[in-house]
């Protein structure tokens, strides 16, 4: 795969990524404007779009992180994001120094826990081996989704919301080691490891041999340079995006100068690990039908099922709630379960497993989900974006005209393109689901070409149907 | 690790969290200088209940409290200056009486009435613009009273007309929607 090492292209680029200060200076600014947005939550106007923390949040930042920080930057996020800071802070008892132990004594003394060659803070305890996996993060991700008709519009809610998760993520950091809440629990960290696979920025070492015989480990094990990577990953040995934050620790503590920031192709990363990552791509999938009918259908009958706070109709959010859960979990699974299993048995004989099959024809709804949000995202911003210009001169709602923008009235920029703007992204979505899929089928299924398109068939058919109800959504 | 570099990280972040977090207040509640023999009374108007209060409105409260309709009384010879805001939808404010062109009132934005108060008696206001189940109960008076009067010299025309919400304690505006 090619690939283009930008640390040793853009030199200031390197010097910068290897400063202590780096992290902190990055951070800082973001936890800033995170506390702005609780101040205006609570304190600020109720309407939804006379706040910042709606429309900054679940309009421009969402935009954003889905259509251009996670395809062109992979987890960027996760290496600016607020949510860990205090937690961290405390664990590490450091803002942007690390602390070590030499390796050289015995009994390492001082207080705290030494995990590799850091020292921590806190109870430090291992995250239980059964959990360690995206469960929780599948789970909590659909469930704040099935109540996010609240939590989009009103603002004491998104507080409530995002407080809650900086709240538990300062726990769980004072009582697991490094960023458990972040790799386990964290809801946006859960879709964030799906799609940074397709991301054209990578984390990885440049020369395997090079750490094959490195005796220092320090990207694992941390030493004075910096700490063991945060996310519990071996950085030399990485071949996917998913589980790395970004946070840069490896190239600091490589003792080599062998660990890099590459550029790469589109969806280099290509294959799923686990059913929690598939069942992943599933709810994902399904909420970007979801979401694509309840807000932008023309179905008021299902918003108001879906805003139970304001339609008081418990019946409704109940069969709206029941329909997401199975249809996330278990009915397009399930569908596409029988899916692959049909085109096992076309495809004929292969060496490969079943979960192996499954799993390598569940990657193609990972290109087909990211356009499909990106597809669903962009009207957001098109219709709403205008509420980003008049909110930055009064952010709170109270009257305020800081930069002389807060009168602009709302103006939605070219609604009626906006099917023909989303149209192209879901068949490109498509396309790339195709081909990843045959792709993955001509390995599985050696035997003949004929074979692989055979065995891929079927699923190939399904997701044509996934693309062709997202574009009767978006056209008819 | 040096700690005074980390000493100093930590200062200011602490600071900045707190100067982030304070900021929005103390902008808000920067002094101005007021004319002398000037009233500035803010009115927030919330649909839901129909009725303009001069309690404050925010993202939290809405959606809880019961708010008390205004109760305003200037004296005579005084500057009025009416800050306008509405917690929900667009309103609109109107003083028939003194012959005021309606202000409209959108949220998030602050409309500003400025009248005199030559005559003393009790001037109705109301809310011109359609803003939902309750609008037609969006109205309150203004007693404008000599040196010497009393509020009992001049009968509230509205006094018997029924809220248009009569919200129970721990009731929330879901509580009734439709």
């Amino acid at each position: 795969m090619k690939r283009f090492d930008l640390l040793r292209a853009i030199p200031p680029l390197k010097w910068l990524v290897s400063q202590r200060w780096f992290q902190f200076a990055v951070v800082v600014p973001n936890l800033l404007f995170f506390l702005f947005f609780l101040v205006a939550g609570v304190w600020g106007s109720p309407v939804g779009n006379r706040n910042i923390i709606i429309v900054f949040v679940w309009i421009f930042w969402w935009f954003l992180l889905i259509s251009l920080m996670v395809p062109f930057a992979s987890r960027i996020w996760c290496a600016v994001c607020p949510f860990p800071f205090f937690g961290e802070w405390a664990q590490r008892r450091a803002l942007i120094g690390s602390r070590s132990v030499d390796p050289r004594k015995k009994k390492p003394g001082g207080s705290g826990v030494v995990v590799g060659k850091n020292r921590y803070f806190g109870l430090n305890r291992k995250w239980p081996k059964s959990l360690s996996n995206i469960w929780i993060q599948n789970i909590g991700f659909l469930a704040l989704c099935t109540f996010s008709a609240h939590f989009l519009t009103r603002p004491i809610v998104s507080v409530i919301v995002l407080g809650s998760l900086f709240l538990i993520a300062t726990v769980l950091h004072l009582v697991y080691r490094q960023r458990a809440f972040c790799n386990y629990v964290c809801p946006v960290s859960g879709f964030l490891s799906l799609y940074a696979m397709s991301s054209t920025l990578e984390v990885r070492s440049r020369e395997a041999d090079v750490c094959k015989k490195c005796k220092d480990k320090g990207c694992l094990a941390g030493n004075e340079k910096g700490w063991g990577c945060p996310w519990s990953q071996y950085p030399s040995t990485m071949t996917r995006n998913n589980y790395c934050g970004l946070c840069m620790e490896c190239v600091k503590t490589c003792p080599h100068d062998n660990m890099s920031v590459f550029l790469r192709p589109f969806f280099s990363d290509q294959f799923l690990k686990g059913y929690d990552e598939a069942w992943k791509a599933f709810i994902m999938l399904t909420l970007a039908f979801a979401y694509s009918i309840i807000y932008i259908g023309p179905w008021g009958s299902l918003k108001d099922w879906a805003n139970l706070a304001e339609s008081g109709q418990w019946r409704g959010f109940l069969y709206y709630a029941l329909a997401l859960w199975f249809s996330a979990l278990v009915l397009i699974p399930g569908i596409y379960w029988c899916a692959v299993r049909l085109g096992r048995a076309l495809g004929g004989s292969t060496s490969a497993t079943p979960r192996d099959i499954f799993l390598a024809f569940v990657y193609p709804l990972v290109p087909l989900g990211l356009l499909a949000w990106i597809a669903f995202s962009l009207p957001l911003m098109l219709i709403n974006g205008s509420y980003v210009i008049s909110v930055i001169s009064d952010p709170l709602g109270w009257g305020w005209n800081l930069f002389g923008t807060a009168h602009i009235a709302w103006t939605p920029v070219v609604p009626h393109w906006t099917p023909y703007l989303q149209a192209p992204l879901v068949l490109l979505g498509l396309y790339l689901a195709l081909k990843t899929g045959l792709s993955h089928a001509e390995h599985l299924f050696q035997d003949t070409p004929r074979a692989a398109v055979k065995a891929f068939a079927p699923t190939a058919g399904l997701l044509t149907g996934f693309a062709a109800f997202l574009l009767k959504l978006y056209l008819a | 690790m040096k700690k005074p570099m980390e000493a100093a990280a930590a200062l200011a972040t602490l600071a900045a969290c707190v100067a982030v977090i304070a900021l929005p207040f103390c902008l808000q509640h920067a002094a101005v200088a007021e004319p002398a023999r000037t009233r500035v009374i803010t009115l927030t108007a919330v649909a839901a209940q129909g009725v303009w209060t001069e309690e404050e409105v925010n993202g939290t409260n809405y959606w809880c409290k019961k708010f008390a309709p205004a109760a305003i009384t200037v004296s005579t010879g005084e500057t009025v200056i009416l800050r306008l805001i509405s917690a929900d939808v667009e309103h609109a404010m109107s003083f028939p009486e003194l012959g005021i062109e309606p202000v409209e009132v959108k949220p998030g934005q602050v409309s500003e009435l400025v009248f005199h108060t030559d005559t003393a008696g009790r001037y109705i206001f109301l809310c011109a613009t359609k803003c939902g189940h309750c609008h037609d109960a969006m109205s309150g008076t203004i007693l404008v009273l000599n040196d010497g009067d009393t509020p009992g010299m001049y009968p509230d025309p509205l006094a018997d007309i029924e809220p248009c919400m009569m919200m129970n304690e721990g009731d929330s505006i879901g509580s009734y929607a439709r």
